[in-house]
């Protein structure tokens, strides 16, 4: 039997499908027209509003020939903006690419040689989403469907190319996860699925363009950041690169807020990494309201007796929350004594409100607080196994939006490095960024040479930093 | 008791440190090990199980009350003789091969345990092959899979295979995010459950059918 998702995925539509069509994560929402029946799986997931109005979960229903369905799902908000140091002093002719293949968003960046600047932008939502929101189901589905994933991405990768031609690139820099960076070189990553998470290709990766992109008339080279573990991948080791990690004296630390939760510590000696399963509620998955960083999802709460200030996406119409909207609103309703230390509210109610329509439950704040847990015991055995930092850098999708005081407040850091923790923007497109101006490839494998990858759970008292760090 | 009654609100608390100390007084003023392991951090956990169900409480009170329950357990250790615990039955439990996540899994041994099930617990990344040999080897009830990823659900269809292969008297029982009602009835496991209570809940059914 074929599902609506199944057809959706044929034709490339796009639909937010988190959990590929395992029925589990009730993301995959379409309208109909014809009268299906609810199936107890997705009446887990929607509300009687939703049923009424012909709300349906795509992966729960046979496609039938001429049926009539509608996409809920909308693009997302991309962050693109980058930082990094003056490299006024590189001249040389002509433009580069630079590209971060992020697992829901990708972004394209023509940049030029001579003097640095940004010429053109591209962003869009990673064409392989439709199979799956996270890397663990790109994974799954490229093992039965070899080659799918890298086509769906290089179409798009190519024709962006062809449609600025003109821009004449020498070189391209592609930073991303293991999984990113092997599926764009179209290289089988099953053994990323499974202990013990071998990487296929942990060096840096030189090919021609040609290789790659098989319509483009000019050719150019095309070079991948390396990987420091399965799960600290290109995008970290770009990261360090941007935030030159391995060039400082003082100790520093990297954090990406994220569903691997990657964290770095290090200096020039040597840098120490570590991922942390944090799951994917800091992206909004598996909260009732949750969402992706789309127009209209609430990114801070402010709480002033009984009433309440929100800010969403492009100033639209308050639809969902997303990751930074999430640690406002819980950092807030601590604040403000609605939930306890534990995470329960103080008072006898199982929803709190934002607007009539969007709210946050205690099993949320659950989902929420073990995500949490995970990168605060991350965070404090790097730190005590380390010492002091001189500096906390904050990255991940939303890393940018967040406040340092929320993150204090839920005590993922400890209160001492609140003037020392900054967000950093696009630290992977950054790393990119550098390396295609200075083409200092030696230094990345300095980088991947001084890093060492830890296991957390193998760290004594790992498991009470969890329970610890379940508190507020 | 009302030492064993304190210990058991303390539990249920998660303050780990105060179970500790209790059940060594209970110890000292004379109490059975195994009447405080049973009558309060057995019967304790049991509470915040059922609660656990009902929504009334949520996984970070569970993985606190457990931790509390361990540090007590501690104590309770040199006191307790392998005189062997008449339980109610044994479950082999384990993340299946290639995965190494072990909340969910914990959890479902948490609850398990407060319904007086014996537990054997082979932690992560455990193969068909292992869950087949340890379940013999202990005359296990029950076989208990968790998975996470989806890349590693398929090693639970060959832990169904190797049991029917091997004709053993064991009910298998599987779940986990990516696990549904669909997939344990495509690879012909006995038991789906949503959560670790219902787990609890199912396992303790079958237990008492088995006894009939």
């Amino acid at each position: 039997m074929k599902t609506i998702l199944d057809i959706i995925q044929a034709k490339k539509e796009k639909l937010y499908a988190t959990c590929n069509g395992h029925k589990t994560c009730g993301k995959c929402k379409i309208k109909v027209l014809e009268n299906l029946s609810i199936t107890q799986e997705e009446s887990r997931f929607l509300t009687q509003k939703e049923i009424d109005e012909g709300v349906r979960l795509a992966c729960c229903h046979e496609y039938l020939p001429d049926m009539h369905y509608e996409i809920l799902n909308q693009d997302m908000d991309i962050l693109e903006d980058i930082s990094v140091d003056d490299l006024s002093d590189l001249k040389e002719e002509g433009n580069g690419l630079i590209v971060d293949i992020g697992t829901t968003t990708v972004v394209m960046k023509w940049i030029s040689l001579i003097n640095g600047e940004s010429l053109k932008t591209v962003s869009f939502r990673n064409p392989q989403a439709v199979y799956g929101g996270d890397v663990i189901s790109r994974i799954d589905y490229s093992s039965s469907h070899p080659h799918v994933l890298n086509q769906v991405l290089i179409e798009q990768l190519e024709r962006n190319i062809q449609e600025n031609i003109d821009f004449n690139i020498k070189r391209m820099i592609v930073c991303g996860n293991t999984v990113m960076t092997h599926l764009f070189i179209d290289c089988d990553i099953s053994s990323l699925g499974h202990v013990p998470f071998d990487i296929p290709i942990p060096s840096t990766v030189h090919i021609n363009s040609s290789q790659i992109f098989k319509t483009l008339t000019k050719t150019f080279d095309i070079l991948t950041f390396p990987h420091i573990a399965a799960f600290v991948g290109g995008d970290i080791t770009s990261g360090i690169l941007a935030l030159n990690i391995d060039q400082s004296i003082d100790d520093k630390m990297l954090v990406d807020l994220g569903t691997n939760g990657e964290i770095v510590v290090g200096n020039k000696e040597k840098i120490i990494t570590t991922s942390t399963a944090a799951g994917p509620a800091f992206e909004g998955v598996g909260i009732a309201c949750g969402g992706p960083s789309i127009p209209g999802a609430i990114t801070e709460v402010k709480i002033n007796d009984r009433h309440i200030e929100y800010k969403t996406i492009a100033n639209q119409t308050a639809q969902s929350i997303c990751g930074s909207g999430l640690i406002s609103l819980i950092a807030e309703l601590r604040r403000k004594d609605i939930i306890d230390d534990m995470g329960r509210f103080t008072s006898p109610i199982d929803k709190w409100n934002i607007t009539e329509n969007i709210y946050i439950t205690r099993k949320d704040i659950q989902s929420f607080q073990l995500a949490k847990a995970a990168i605060q015991a991350g965070v404090t055995s790097l730190l005590q196994e380390n010492g002091e930092v001189s500096e906390i850098y904050i990255s991940g999708g939303f890393g940018a939006h967040v406040h340092i005081e929320d993150l204090i407040e839920l005590k993922i850091f400890p209160e001492q490095y609140l003037e020392k923790i900054k967000n950093v923007k696009n630290s992977a497109l950054s790393g990119a960024y550098v390396l295609l101006r200075t083409q200092d490839d030696k230094r990345l494998d300095q980088i991947i040479d001084k890093s060492q990858n830890i296991n957390l759970a193998s760290y004594p008292d790992f498991d009470d930093l969890l329970v610890e760090g379940l508190y507020f | 008791m009302e030492k064993l009654n304190e210990i058991s609100e303390l539990l249920q608390k998660g303050r780990a440190k105060n179970v500790a100390i209790l059940v060594q007084e209970a110890l000292d003023e004379g109490i059975d090990a195994k009447v405080i392991l049973s009558d309060a951090l057995l019967a304790g956990m049991g509470i915040v199980g059922e609660k656990f169900k009902k929504e009334e409480v949520f996984v970070p009170e569970v993985l606190i009350a457990a931790r509390a329950m361990n540090k007590g357990v501690e104590v309770l250790k040199p006191y307790l003789q392998d005189s062997d615990s008449q339980g109610k039955g044994k479950a082999i439990l384990g993340t299946v091969k290639g995965d190494l996540h072990d909340i969910g899994k914990n959890l479902v041994k948490i609850m398990l345990e407060g319904k007086g099930i014996e537990v054997i617990d082979l932690g992560t990344d455990v193969s068909a092959e292992t869950f087949i040999e340890e379940a013999k080897k202990n005359n296990a009830d029950i076989i208990c899979c968790s998975a996470l990823l989806t890349t590693t659900m398929p090693e639970m269809k060959r832990v169904v295979e190797l049991v029917k292969s091997e004709n053993l008297d064991v009910k298998i029982m599987i779940g986990g995010a990516p696990v549904n009602q669909d997939f344990c009835d495509e690879i012909g496991a006995d038991y789906y459950t949503d959560d670790a209570a219902s787990a609890a809940d199912v396992a303790k059914s079958i237990l008492e059918e088995a006894k009939c």
